[in-house]
């Protein structure tokens, strides 16, 4: 019984990670991520993307990159590099407003959200 | 007091049509293509940013590796995939490249007659430009205010897995750093429309020509042309052929391949955002007689920091026989422009130009602008033009709406 009571709490437990905890909401101007399940430091870093990202562009760009892998606008991979790389040209585009430091925390939230894209 | 009158008036204008417009995206050809926005490529239309400058090297091909493949999708109708798979066998651009742009433009000279010429000139352009299935970049111009085609080129991208690519057909030679209209002021870098004498060559004149260029290493960029030459300012080709050749290099920035610098985000260093580019071109020809040889040769730097922009240029001149009496003629020209954007839709901007020609004698120009965006593809530019030259003063002002898409 208390085997079985185990099983059934590990089953559980992998189904709850293996729950999808990159969701988007809505389309367009109005795309947004639920991001209830992640962790606090990454709910933080959503507040700051939500704000600095769409002072340029929609939040569906990113919502597309991260789901296929693929950046709507170039066609090129987006993966974990790609994510860098991006962060480094918002952060020497005038009038984008991005520190390093908000771009250090929107790259690991963006690679947080293709790991769980992926998963 | 009129003129004065004048300017207030162009400035409120300006003012308060900035202050009651709101950021929206422009959809010119290759916008349309992309979908990305005017300011991808561009500071204020037509002024382009170092990755629109990547872009054009790149044959007008988006920079980066990316796949030349159909657009079919696998959410596609058979039909659908079958006109998309037809469209890429057959090297068409899925969306049709031709985009238009509209100049409106007002002038104040208080010696012309009228002192205001509220619509001094229109333009309607059309242009298109893409490329085909990565293989070769394409662009063309008609103005259909005048009923003239501009530049028409293709470009034949990496030749034979090399990295040279060849362009063949009626261009702008390269030779400056800047694209004639590589500029957010309204009047044209004066190097361009110089000429001395007789000599009707200006080293932005379209001509046919064949040329060869090169990204040959990511901050390196080489082109190397043949030239149809002038034949006395006609269109027409001339026997005598005519050679040019430029080398542009950048230190910093993003580079030609349209790659970001290297940053450390944990640490802060002026190559975060300091791009310095250098470029030297030389132009050697010859009239349709072979009488007058002359050359143009140039030396050019542009200074690249967060939203300051600075260009230098020299050019210098040399004709053997510029009048058809044996005499030679020498030409200097010197140009500083200083530019900085305020938000992401507002330069103000001063150039000066300094220009000696042995046959005409020194003119200098002091050239004050201030340009806003409106919307990314409508742009609003006022100028005033101070020229000094040995046969007059003259000061002109211009306001200009130009709007594309």
């Amino acid at each position: 019984m208390k085997k079985m009571a185990l099983l059934v709490a590990a089953l559980m437990l992998l189904a709850a990670s293996a729950e999808a905890k990159f969701v988007v909401i809505g389309q367009g101007d109005a795309t947004k991520f639920d991001v209830t399940s992640y962790p606090q430091k990454m709910q933080d870093a959503y507040k700051l993307m939500a704000v600095k990202c769409v002072k340029c562009h929609s939040l569906e760009r990113a919502a597309i990159a991260i789901q296929t892998g693929i950046a709507p606008i170039t066609g090129g991979i987006f993966d974990r590099g790609a994510t860098r790389a991006y962060g480094i040209k918002m952060l020497r585009k005038p009038d984008s407003d991005m520190t390093k430091a908000d771009v250090k925390v929107v790259v690991e939230l963006l690679n947080y959200m293709l790991d769980e894209a992926a998963r | 007091m009129r003129f004065r009158s004048f300017l207030v008036t162009l400035c409120v204008s300006l003012l308060l049509t900035g202050l009651l417009a709101n950021s929206a995206l422009a959809i010119p050809a290759f916008s349309r293509l992309y979908k990305t926005e005017c300011s991808t490529c561009h500071v204020i239309f037509p002024e382009r940013n170092e990755f629109g400058d990547a872009f054009e090297k790149n044959s007008f091909v988006w920079p980066g590796k990316l796949p030349a493949q159909s657009q079919v999708k696998p959410d596609m109708t058979p039909e659908q995939k079958k006109q998309a798979e037809a469209m890429y066998l057959s090297g068409l651009p899925e969306v049709l490249p031709v985009a238009l742009m509209g100049q409106i433009e007002s002038v104040y000279n208080s010696d012309s007659d009228p002192k205001l010429d509220l619509v001094a000139e229109t333009e309607l352009e059309m242009f298109a430009a893409g490329n085909f299935r990565q293989l070769a970049g394409f662009w063309g111009e008609y103005k259909l205010s005048s009923s003239s085609i501009g530049d028409v080129s293709v470009q034949f991208r990496h030749v034979a897995n090399t990295p040279l690519n060849i362009k063949v057909g009626k261009f702008k030679p390269k030779l400056s750093l800047w694209k004639s209209n590589d500029r957010s002021s309204l009047k044209g870098f004066g190097h361009n429309s110089m000429v001395i004498g007789s000599n009707p060559f200006r080293i932005s004149r379209r001509q046919g020509a064949v040329e060869i260029n090169s990204v040959v290493t990511p901050r390196l960029f080489l082109a190397a042309g043949v030239a149809d030459g002038t034949d006395g300012g006609n269109d027409d080709a001339q026997d005598t052929k005519e050679y040019y050749g430029h080398l542009s290099f950048r230190i910093g920035g993003i580079d030609f391949l349209g790659k970001e610098p290297e940053v450390d985000l944990d640490k802060d260093s002026i190559w975060d955002f300091l791009a310095l580019t250098f470029g030297g071109f030389g132009y050697s020809g010859s009239d349709a007689a072979g009488n007058n040889d002359f050359y143009r040769a140039g030396l050019e730097s542009e200074i690249l920091y967060k939203r300051f922009k600075m260009r230098l240029s020299g050019t210098f001149g040399h004709d053997d026989d510029t009048d058809g009496l044996g005499n030679e003629a020498e030409a200097r020209f010197y140009l500083a422009q200083a530019q900085y954007l305020v938000g992401s839709n507002l330069i103000p901007a001063f150039r000066f130009e300094y220009q000696d020609v042995d046959t005409d004698g020194i003119t200098r120009r002091y050239i004050p602008s201030v340009t806003y965006a409106v919307l990314q593809n409508l742009r609003l530019a006022l100028e005033y033009v101070h020229t000094e030259a040995p046969s007059a003063t003259e000061k002109e002002a211009a306001f200009n709406i130009a709007f594309s898409f």
